[in-house]
């Protein structure tokens, strides 16, 4: 009975979508006509995706002048923040890359400075690189004298035309060694160290998204870095939206995320040609497009043109990132456009998601209460009454989980803040005062996701022993596979609708995922088991915001007996021996008393003295004694 | 020796699920515990009812009580011992017989499962959410039985198989996520609330 409340429920989202969803308005807002625009985006360890998010910001068809980006490092013990600061402290041309800059070839490390200047030349960024050594630097750590960038806010304001903020820097050539440029255009020549510059970071300033290279521009509007201690997403937003500059609209953005190109400016006209939408989340593609291969230092690997090379993944890797991109097309594509269409949006994704920057100041702000800040924050806006949107043409792609473990613990996570959200606004659950949200877009959400995971969870496996109750064999096989072939069809229903309204990069990512449909429904009874633990823990489990996964419990399970078989073989052995030891020990107890024998033998029965009572039972013993000795092995 | 075999492999199999059980528990495996005290108890609950014969005259009492009901409320309808009753149709009669899956042991038995498990509750909660719900279940049960008797009499034999298999299968499936709505998700976000305002902000 839940296919039919699955049936149900795809054919009347696919009829709301495909009637009132096609949204296909052209956006021809002109620059000087389009909103200020702040993007926060939250950093924990973040060091090798923070560039592509960065880079991706910096490719957009949105004026520069009209971006500002505020970066939270959320006290990241990686070298996120210096990874940021590159960015801020310096303009990269074509060819010089960001990040490592003169990375691990040339031994100038994180180099800050030496991204535009050869070969260690600066004191900047000499340390850290396995090559540094005295031909290319001091190997004196991050900054050449090997302090990590200090807490603070920075801002690329500071670091222009020349000797910049600090002239010499933070730390002595700081930053920029010798300002915003280093010696000159770039650094030592057109591109600092050649054609290409160095290669590492950014792989040359480079982005690739579905198969298409973008150079990454010089970025002419303010980049922030907000370096602070570690107190959590929600926490740290917050920090950022207080820092921010006066803006129009506010946007925030995972690290992880890529944005693809127009995203930026078709979210910002969708609130401009939509005065009463007050939030909006964007598209979020999966893409497999975006990982980047990396060597076993964690830097890129490039082409021999010094070009990304997108990662190859192994067979399971890649079904578990197709069936992701389908789930999420679904998801998006005709979820959140359902919802949006209903007035019931009822999460606005974390991963790229934007506010009227009224509407944001005026809300309770994000909150840490719940592991789903952002469903708690779009609950709070829709108590507010605050219309909520979707915006189909901004996308963002994602990296799909590329484990089994990875997707346990983001599920177990999605499933807990599903249902500490629910807790936290109990009150708006099936309440018509709130709206569609309260009396359709929570109680369904519940009883979809919820309610009808009980009879799952029995159901699936009791419909196994229905031949025990007197059902054919045949019967109930057929059953089975009509549900099964009934999702699998499913499957191709939402993914063919949702083809004829998406675009063409995500019209060509369709196309190679569409044969997994075949398998979607076992990957999402396994996801269902996953959620149903995500429901149990929350009962009964702290927060946490990574979970152990299912495979590696079972591995430290299964190491844990073998630790103990080991053990007990172990101890085994050891008694053994130490029972053998006991039998020498014995036997040379009676190898003493034998010597002790003959010794007194000796004594009473040669010495003449021996014709005592006491001399003649010691002559008797020992006869005994030599005479069973004798016919015994010798020991 | 067969019987003792038996016995034997079903205290075995007890065994090993109470093991389980008190295992899975111990080491904070939820969803294993749970998906294995619930299922398990469903299991136990309808083939211990089917070898005492409770679950015969389970369906008995169903047939027997559609019967009376439906003669009260105008369907003509005569009960035929054990687990058949006959109801009035345009032509003549037509002989219905219930089955172990119309005769609530599995929906009750499932019932039991998820409750008994579910870590959510204490005992209390237990008993009460366990006997609400199986009022609930026998009564749609028992509803369900009359429509499909009342859709018989009125359209005729051939309309038995999609009153049993759609109109009554949805109708008795409505009523159960009704019940589990109310007896398992909403007194879940329950609990959660009051764990989310002890966590505060």
């Amino acid at each position: 009975m839940p296919i039919v409340v699955d049936g149900l429920d795809t054919l009347v989202r696919l009829f709301v979508v495909l009637i009132w969803g096609r949204d296909h308005k052209k956006h021809d807002i002109p620059d000087e006509e389009l909103p200020f625009v702040t993007i926060l985006v939250p950093a924990y360890n973040e060091e090798q995706v923070i560039d592509r998010c960065l880079n991706s910001i910096k490719i957009q068809d949105y004026p520069h002048e009209k971006l500002e980006v505020v970066v939270i490092n959320d006290g990241s013990t990686d070298y996120t923040a210096e990874r940021v600061m590159n960015h801020i402290a310096g303009e990269f041309q074509e060819g010089n890359g960001n990040g490592f800059g003169n990375g691990y070839s040339n031994g100038n490390g994180y180099g800050n400075g030496n991204a535009r200047l050869p070969n260690g030349q600066g004191h900047n960024g000499n340390g850290f690189s396995h090559d540094g050594g005295d031909h290319n630097g001091n190997g004196n750590g991050y900054n050449g004298n090997g302090d990590r960038l200090p807490k603070g806010v920075y801002s690329s304001k500071e670091f222009k035309n020349g000797n910049g903020h600090n002239g010499n820097g933070h730390n002595g050539n700081g930053y920029n060694g010798n300002g915003y440029n280093g010696n000159g255009h770039n650094g030592n020549g057109h591109n600092g160290n050649g054609h290409n510059g160095n290669g590492n970071g950014n792989g040359n300033g480079y982005l690739k998204i579905n198969g298409d290279t973008y150079p990454v521009p010089p970025f002419n509007g303010e980049i922030s870095l907000i370096s602070n201690g570690h107190i959590g997403k929600p926490k740290a937003l917050n920090l950022g939206i207080k820092h921010m500059n006066g803006s129009d609209i506010v946007i925030t953005l995972d690290s992880d995320v890529v944005l693809a190109p127009h995203a930026l400016r078709n979210m910002a006209c969708a609130f401009v040609e939509n005065p009463g939408m007050g939030a909006a989340t964007g598209h979020i593609e999966v893409s497999t497009d975006i990982l980047e291969e990396r060597d076993e230092y964690g830097n890129l690997v490039l082409d021999d043109e010094g070009g990304l090379i997108t990662k190859k993944l192994t067979w399971l890797e890649n079904l578990l990132a197709r069936c992701q991109f389908l789930e999420y097309l679904d998801a998006f594509r005709l979820g959140r456009q359902f919802q949006a269409t209903v007035k019931s949006t009822y999460i606005l994704a974390g991963a790229f998601s934007a506010f009227s920057r009224d509407v944001l100041e005026s809300s309770p702000l994000y909150r840490g209460r719940t592991v789903s800040e952002d469903f708690d924050l779009t609950a709070d806006l829709h108590r507010m009454g605050t219309r909520v949107g979707y915006v189909a043409d901004a996308k963002a792609l994602l990296e799909p989980a590329t484990s089994w473990d990875g997707l346990f613990s983001q599920r177990v996570r999605w499933s807990r803040g599903q249902l500490e959200v629910c807790g936290a606004h109990e009150d708006m659950i099936g309440n018509r005062k709130y709206g569609p949200i309260g009396w359709f877009g929570f109680p369904q959400m519940l009883i979809i996701d919820h309610t009808l995971a009980f009879p799952r969870l029995i159901w699936t496996l009791l419909l196994l022993l229905f031949p025990l109750f007197g059902y054919p064999v045949g019967t109930v096989a057929m059953a089975l596979g009509f549900m099964y072939l009934f999702y699998v069809g499913l499957c191709f229903l939402q993914t063919l609708a949702a083809y004829t309204i998406v675009d063409q990069d995500t019209r060509h990512q369709t196309e190679q995922a569409l044969g997994y449909c075949v398998i979607l429904p076992i990957y999402r009874l396994v996801i269902f088991y996953f959620r149903m633990s995500g429901y149990l823990k929350s009962l009964k489990e702290p927060q946490e915001w990574e979970v152990t996964g299912p495979l590696v419990a079972a591995a430290n399970g299964v190491n844990g007996v073998k630790n103990g078989l080991n053990g007990a073989a172990n101890g085994f052995k050891n008694g053994f021996k130490n029972g053998f030891d006991l039998i020498a020990i014995t036997r040379q107890i009676k190898v003493r008393f034998a010597i002790f024998g003959r010794q007194a033998y000796h004594h009473y029965a040669t010495n003449g003295g021996s014709q005592t009572f006491l001399g003649r039972l010691v002559r008797r013993v020992s006869m005994a004694y030599s005479s069973l000795r004798d016919g015994r092995r010798h020991v | 020796m067969n019987t003792i075999l038996a016995v034997l492999g079903v205290l075995a199999l007890l065994s090993l699920y109470i093991a389980g059980v008190i295992f899975f528990k111990k080491y904070r495996a939820w969803l294993a515990y749970y998906l294995l005290g619930a299922f398990g108890l469903t299991l136990i609950l309808v083939f211990g009812a089917q070898a005492i014969g409770l679950a015969g005259e389970l369906e008995s009492l169903v047939t027997w009580s559609t019967a009376v009901l439906a003669s009260w409320i105008g369907i003509g309808s005569k009960w035929l011992g054990q687990s058949q009753f006959m109801v009035m149709d345009r032509s003549g009669w037509v002989v219905l017989e219930t089955n172990i899956e119309c005769s609530a042991l599995i929906e009750s038995s499932i019932l039991a499962g998820l409750i008994f498990f579910y870590p959510a509750f204490d005992w209390r909660q237990k008993l009460r959410y366990f006997g609400i719900g199986m009022v609930v279940t026998i009564a749609a049960n028992t509803l369900r039985m009359l429509i499909i008797a009342g859709i018989t009499a009125t359209l005729g034999r051939g309309s038995v198989f999609w009153g049993h298999a759609v109109v009554g299968r949805l109708f008795f499936f409505a009523v159960i996520i009704a019940l589990y709505w109310f007896i398992l998700t909403r007194p879940t976000v329950h609990e959660i609330a009051k764990m989310v305002i002890e966590t505060g902000d």
